[in-house]
């Protein structure tokens, strides 16, 4: 039973075994109710056409209002040449909740038969009659019906029409005109009628007398272009590019279809693979949109036996055989792949992918299906293999098999997961957490889906981490050497980082009280230390002797303590290696290591307390200890330990503390805490405040109590008097009652909507960190920071199927971050002052006005026309390029111009003429040049300041 | 025939245009249940290996629950539901629960009991279904989506659930709550009220079951609900187009509504709220609102105008209430009627009345200017107004450009001026340039304290100072001392170059007076040529 139906059966309060599996069913009458509420208007009249359709290959409908009786009647008749038998009017509302257009021709007629009565029914008549060669049917409105049910009665009536057609025929209680008008906002069903058919059989309007009769016909399959199996093509010159259903039109997809890249193509299309979106008037993009258009673009009676190569060059098809792999596009699709890596791809037509899948046995890959994948080109793991230690067969995720190269060089030190699939890498991501690392899941193609999940990634990784232990023992295996061990990045890692957290260390409950205990791993094999006569000792058998003897005695130096060394076999120093001296004091804590000179056998050990007199102070001793207690080092370490030995001794016999049971003497650690570690008396665990012991090092922040980090002895000791529990496990918090939005919502300012056909969205200005979140299949994919000063800027971005790059996208959101700053300068003043979101936008605009501007353009260096010396006052006075253009036949001072760039002054107006004369004064020149000002002034193409500027510059150059 | 109902089942849940709108139908059956509460969590389990976890996702109600007879007959069987007069989401169309499958759990198990009777349910991925008894009593219908995952997903997949119910429900009338339990941080409430926060004013509106509240706000956000569930949320003037079109496009631009009435409805698609004749008296219905909103808002500024002492807080409140007013403009009949604007005496006054007070067409701005200033402009004819010119700069053109009104702060509205030596000649020959034209009586240069760089100089219309701000048509400076700024870079170069080429100095000074009026320049030309 897999994990998640073991979740189940435990949620599950139903006894037995399993019930009888059942389906859904559909209320039909209720269906038909909810289709008729959603009904389009007037789309009804287009299903008649397509059910007359169904069963004829042409007809003639007419539709026509007319007076009957005080009511306003609208008339459908079509008229077409079936065999009628076997069609069958019982259930026909019900029958138009089914849609599929590969039904046999009556099932179709049924459906869309029904569909527009139900459509018809929509615009609220007082009656509806359908009369066909196989009887009759009238629906009367029933005032008295009640709540929910149709409040049209079905009856049967006689048929007034013969074999022929069928007619439909509707009434309404008031003006027809007046129910329209209503019910669409438009005049005329006729009219309306007239449009729909128009538009439905692609006739100019013009040309349909609705009332006289109009010819439907099914396009002949003479005229029609087989697309394989996608369908047929009735092709024009011009025109929309048709989807039919049914002989009449439903949708306009040219556009769509030059959008994907395909050529503009006129004409009918019938293809019942492409799928409608669910308005059922716009054609979904997918797979089998793309073959049709492949099919259209290159329909079968082409060359199928010649490649046509990017620039013109071509190939036969047959040569594609050779190769153990051929990789294909449509052609439309070609340019979408360009640049993306050196493979070959080959524009094939789908009769030419047809051909080779019956001929060759290579691979035929699709590129679209390599979409996402970095480069076209197959990966080359040849190094990988050379260079690393591998593959090793991790398992598998999600179907993939997932394996791992462990690298030996130690400047390979990066970690990296790769999704491959076809041979390609589809996803290349990092892994900080698996450094020399290279973690590949390839991706098996399921049918025609190789899309990887933007999570898949993540999923290996993860997974990866926890298979860790077999890259581990991989590199035991293969590098026997531990110093060479040592070079290799992922070995080093988890060395460094082998930690009593990371191995799990903790106290699990035992039968006498509780007892040391890890997880295991490859690295506890390591050597760390040798004893005196040569014997090697492991992690493993440091973390044995710290939980059965409560320590491990080291000896330092070459020098011997002859007399101090015990002959108790779990006491005989060891000498530690220098790897190993590091290790152990991170894992065991110093504390744990009983360096020599030191009697081991006067330390309290993991046993009952009772036998433990060895740890009895006498109080002159227990007082100089406790005057140690001020030192440091070692020294106070050592002295703590004695104390606390005595102290707990003492209380489970009973015997004088000598009060050493008030001393702070044990370490705590509170994981609420903003300095979670300090030291309690025995009397204070007495109180009850801590949930559990944990090893020394071991003490984390997610624990969800206060508890006491000991060695295996004072652990023991503690469990054996009662002062804590022997289980470690953290209490789980209360549940809180709920936490109010106000306090826990993260508060919007300023939201920007982002639309664009590659993605849609919203920049947010809200609390918390800034970045876009861009997501795509429902999973976030990954997170944008916009640069500066947008940085505070948040929110999620849905991408679109199609192409995006992330240079783009970010493009994108920096450009409506942009207009969100736009958005902000109004809101700021429109926001309650003082309130958060006036800080907020106030702050998001500080920042922007913060950031520096981006230096002024030079002015742009115009020639100068007509040079002479006025244009230089001019050019001098406005502080800026600009050409003076002079007219010679022009009496006016300055023609009136939009900008400065260009000013045109008059040759004949008498102060530009005096001073354009040979020889003009100064002064003549000045007046010129001020009046010109002036009259720029005037026209609004000088501010009053730039104004002022100019005319001083000019005096200036005069005095 | 049949119904191919697993085709049309697929079809149904194909439609929800997001995994987690299901939150959204489930609120809706626990309140048409009766629930007053509705309870999400989102567990996490290890699943089969290290790298998997089981995701289960839990909708607990405390409704009415269901009997056998609802399970067949409605929960199970589409658009079996008996909420006929419902038009709201999904749930007039009885397809709600099955948006369940849009998440693509792997299973579901629904948990209900009515009436004594306990019943559960387990869907499988395929859509087929277990029924079975359950012994024991059971209140309220819970319902558990289990599917697979990766323990990274879990984050994502909270605040997606959160996003959510806060979206859809966070108008709801019940008590909603939601518990990531691997985070520990305990149940979120989802609830919001519908009144908005953070508006200067907001009006409520009801009639029967329908009721709204308009508000002006920083950004013309609108919310259609049903029964305080969302239907659609977007600009207002979007949202609102029968509304908008008696409001006018400014005041959509700050407009916040929100319309919580059973006539609003959704398609099947559930794209958007259906255009119908009941949403356009929905709208109408809401146009005396607005005109009351309106109301509002400048009552609220009278009362903050009438407030007889002003500190920091309250100009921050004129500038932020005008700003809204700024886009009411054209739409409050008889504006300039009301006390909306505050004389930097402190005096409450009407546009109207100001602009009776302003002879020269020109008002001008204080924020904390001297008192000097303030006399000068007083004797001028120039009303002076509390404001800060930085800030209010575009409400108040806009209020006093409507009664053509021109607006400045005071310190280029007027000026106090000192004599100091003028430059007789060149005065002279400036004199006789405009004599013509604009016809001083006379030119003194002076010193302006406190004025712009810009200002070149002024007219002396009553007491010690000077108006920079009128324009110096003829009608203003006939006969009068045209006052110049002795610093003003014109002037300066003016009076050096008098030194060389007193004539051009002159026809440069000229110049610059001209600019600042409308009279004639061609006259200019023709005076220095007489001059010549």
């Amino acid at each position: 039973m897999s994990a998640l139906d073991a979740r189940v059966r435990e949620a599950s309060l139903a006894e037995g075994t399993a019930a009888p599996r059942r389906s859904f069913t559909a209320s039909q009458r209720a269906g038909v109710l909810a289709m008729r509420r959603g009904a389009v208007p007037w789309q009804f009249s287009v299903a008649l056409l397509r059910a007359g359709l169904a069963l004829a290959a042409a007809l003639v409908a007419k539709a026509r209002v007319r007076e009957v009786d005080g009511h306003r009647e609208l008339r459908f008749d079509l008229r077409l040449a079936c065999a009628w038998s076997d069609l069958d009017l019982a259930g026909l509302l019900e029958a138009s909740l089914r849609d599929d257009p590969r039904d046999d021709p009556r099932l179709r007629w049924r459906s869309l038969l029904g569909a527009a009565i139900n459509g018809a029914l929509a615009t609220d008549p007082r009656w509806l009659e359908l009369h066909t060669p196989v009887g009759g049917r009238r629906w009367a409105f029933d005032a008295g019906a009640p709540p929910g049910e149709d409040p049209y009665a079905l009856q049967r009536i006689p048929s007034d029409v013969e074999a022929g057609g069928f007619s439909l025929r509707m009434a309404h209680a008031e003006g027809v005109a007046a129910v329209w008008a209503r019910w669409t906002g438009r005049a005329g069903p006729e009219d309306e009628v007239a449009r729909r058919w128009a538009d439905a059989l692609g006739v100019p309007i013009e040309a349909l007398a609705v009332r006289e009769g109009v010819a439907a016909a099914r396009p002949p399959a003479a005229g029609a272009i087989a697309l394989g199996s996608q369908g047929r093509w009735w092709p024009r010159p011009d025109g929309g590019l048709f989807l039919r259903r049914d002989g009449v039109r439903i949708a306009d997809f040219g556009a769509q279809v030059r959008e994907l890249g395909g050529l503009p193509l006129h004409g009918d299309v019938e293809a019942p693979s492409v799928a409608l979106d669910i308005d059922g008037q716009t054609v979904r993009e997918d797979a089998a949109l793309h073959e049709l258009i492949a099919w259209m673009q290159a329909p079968a009676s082409d060359d199928v036996e010649t490649v046509r190569l990017e620039g013109g060059t071509s190939c036969p098809v047959e040569s594609l055989r050779a190769v153990d792999e051929v990789v294909f596009t449509w052609p439309h699709r070609l340019t979408e792949i360009q640049g993306q890596g050196a493979v070959v791809v080959n524009p094939l037509t789908p009769a030419q992918v047809q051909r080779l899948r019956e001929r060759t046995p290579a691979s035929i890959v699709p590129a679209s299906l390599l979409r996402s994948a970095r480069g076209l080109q197959r990966v080359d793991l040849t190094s990988l293999h050379q260079g690393s230690i591998g593959p090793i067969a991790l398992g598998e995720v999600r179907g993939d098999s997932i394996s791992a190269f462990v690298h030996r060089h130690p400047v390979a030190d990066q970690g990296r997961v790769q999704v491959h699939g076809f041979g390609r890498v589809l996803i290349d991501a990092r892994a900080s957490e698996l450094p020399g690392v290279t973690v590949i899941g390839a991706l098996e193609p399921r049918g025609e889906d190789l899309e990887p999940a933007s999570d898949h990634a993540d999923a290996i990784r993860t997974y990866a981490e926890s298979r860790g232990d077999v890259l581990t023992a991989a590199v035991l295996e293969a590098i026997p050497d531990l110093a060479t061990r040592f070079r290799v990045p992922w070995f080093a890692h988890r060395w460094a980082n082998l930690s009593p957290i990371d191995l799990e260390l903790r106290y699990a409950p035992h039968a006498d009280g509780v007892r040391l205990s890890w997880r295991d791993d490859p690295l506890l094999t390591t050597v760390v230390a040798r004893e005196g006569d040569g014997t090697a000792r492991t992690v493993a058998d440091a973390l044995e002797r710290l939980r059965d003897a409560g320590g491990v005695v080291v000896a330092e130096g070459s020098g011997r303590w002859q007399t101090l060394e015990s002959s108790v076999p779990i006491w005989t120093p060891w000498r530690l290696t220098s790897v190993g001296s590091e290790l152990l004091v991170r894992v065991l804590s110093d504390a744990a290591l009983w360096r020599m000179p030191m009697v081991a056998e006067a330390e309290l050990r993991p046993c009952p307390l009772a036998s433990q007199a060895h740890v009895r102070l006498e109080a002159d001793r227990a007082a100089e200890l406790r005057a140690s207690l001020r030192s440091v080092g070692r020294v106070a370490e050592r002295a703590r330990c004695a104390l606390l030995a005595h102290a707990l001794w003492a209380r489970a016999t009973h015997e004088d503390a000598f009060g050493l049971d008030a001393l702070p003497l044990l370490s705590s650690f509170d994981p609420q805490s903003a300095q979670p570690r300090r030291l309690v008396s025995v009397l204070d665990v007495a109180g009850g405040a801590f949930a559990g012991v944990v090893p020394r090092g071991a003490a984390h922040r997610d624990l969800g109590s206060s508890v006491l980090e000991v060695t295996p002895a004072v652990a023991f000791a503690l469990v054996e008097l009662g002062l804590v529990s022997s289980s470690t496990v953290p209490v789980r918090t209360a549940p809180r009652r709920p936490s109010s939005s106000a306090s826990q919502r993260r508060r919007v300012w300023l939201r920007q909507r982002v639309v664009h056909p590659d993605a849609v969205g919203a920049l947010l200005l809200a609390e918390g960190p800034g970045g876009v979140e861009i997501w795509e299949g429902g999973l976030r994919s990954q997170t944008l920071r916009l640069p500066p000063p947008y940085g505070a800027v948040s929110g999620r971005v849905w991408m679109q199927q199609g192409r995006h790059s992330t240079q783009g996208l970010s493009r994108l959101l920096l450009q409506s971050a942009q207009m969100m700053a736009d958005e902000a300068r109004r809101a700021r003043l429109l926001s309650v002052p003082g309130s958060s979101q006036a800080r907020a936008l106030e702050a998001f605009l500080e920042a922007i006005r913060a950031q520096p501007q981006p230096p002024p353009q030079p002015p742009r260096i115009a020639p100068v026309l007509g040079s002479d010396r006025l244009a230089a006052t001019l050019r001098f006075a406005l502080g800026r390029a600009v050409t003076v253009e002079v007219s010679r036949v022009s009496w006016a001072l300055v023609r009136d111009d939009e900008n400065l760039e260009e000013i045109r002054v008059g040759g004949l107006h008498p102060l530009i003429r005096a001073a354009r004369e040979d020889g003009a004064e100064r002064s003549a020149i000045g007046v010129a040049a001020l009046a010109i000002l002036l009259a720029l002034s005037r026209s609004g193409r000088l501010d009053r300041v730039a104004y002022d500027e100019a005319a001083a510059r000019v005096l200036a150059a005069l005095e | 025939m049949t119904v191919d109902t697993h085709a049309l089942l697929e079809r149904l849940v194909g439609q929800f245009a997001s995994p987690y709108d299901f939150l959204r139908e489930l609120v809706q059956n626990a309140m048409d249940a009766g629930s007053d509460l509705v309870e999400v969590e989102l567990h996490q389990h290890p699943g089969d290996h290290e790298g998997e976890v089981v995701f289960e996702l839990v909708v607990l109600d405390a409704g009415g629950g269901m009997d056998e007879e609802i399970i067949d007959g409605e929960l199970t069987r589409l658009f079996g539901t008996s909420k006929t007069d419902d038009r709201t989401m999904a749930g007039g169309f009885g397809i709600g629960f099955v948006s369940v499958f849009a998440w693509e759990p792997e299973r579901v198990l629904l948990q209900t009991g009515r009436r004594g009777e306990a019943w559960e349910l387990l869907f499988h991925d395929d859509r087929q279904f277990e029924k079975r008894p359950v012994d024991m009593p059971l209140e309220g219908t819970t319902v558990r989506l289990f599917r697979r995952g990766a323990p990274s997903q879990r984050r994502d997949i909270a605040e997606a659930v959160e996003d959510a119910l806060r979206r859809w429900c966070r108008f709801a009338p019940i008590e909603i709550t939601f518990d990531d339990v691997e985070s520990a941080q305990g149940p979120r409430e989802i609830a919001e009220p519908l009144e908005p926060r953070d508006v200067p004013c907001s009006v409520a509106w009801e009639l029967g079951a329908s009721r709204a509240v308009l508000a002006f706000g920083p950004q013309p956000q609108s919310v259609l609900l049903r029964r305080g569930l969302v239907l659609q949320e977007g600009q207002s003037a979007t949202l609102l187009p029968v509304l908008g079109e008696a409001a006018g496009a400014d005041s959509m631009a700050h407009l916040v509504a929100r319309v919580d009435s059973p006539k609003l409805r959704t398609a099947l698609a559930r794209d958007g709220v259906v255009e119908s004749a009941d949403r356009d008296a929905l709208e109408r219905a809401l146009v005396p609102t607005l005109t009351q909103l309106r109301a509002a808002l400048v009552g609220r500024v009278c009362e903050l105008v009438a407030r007889p002492r002003w500190d920091r807080a309250a100009e921050d409140d004129y500038s932020h209430l005008h700003a809204h007013l700024q886009l009411e403009h054209g739409a409050i009949e008889r504006l300039d009627r009301y006390d909306i604007l505050r004389l930097a005496t402190g005096t409450p006054i009407s546009l109207g009345a100001l602009a009776r007070r302003a002879r020269l067409g020109i008002v001008a701005v204080s924020d904390h200017d001297p008192l000097e200033l303030r006399l000068v402009a007083l004797r001028s004819g120039i009303p002076v107004l509390h404001g800060r010119w930085s800030v209010d700069q575009p409400w108040i053109e806009a209020l006093l450009g409507s009664r053509e009104l021109r607006a400045l702060p005071l310190a280029e509205a007027v000026a106090v001026a000192e004599a100091v030596d003028t430059p007789p000649a060149l005065a002279r020959l400036t004199l006789s340039l405009l004599a013509d034209i604009v016809r001083p009586k006379a030119m003194q240069w002076g010193v302006f304290e406190g004025s712009s760089a810009d200002v070149l100089g002024g007219v002396a219309l009553g007491g010690a100072g000077v108006v920079t701000a009128a324009r110096w048509t003829s009608a203003l400076l006939k006969e009068r001392t045209l006052w110049l700024r002795v610093d003003h870079p014109v002037v300066q170069r003016a009076s050096a170059t008098a030194v060389t080429s007193p004539d051009v100095a002159a026809f440069g000074l000229a110049a610059a007076i001209l600019s600042r009026g409308d009279a004639p320049v061609d006259a200019l030309w023709d005076a220095w040529r007489a001059f010549g």
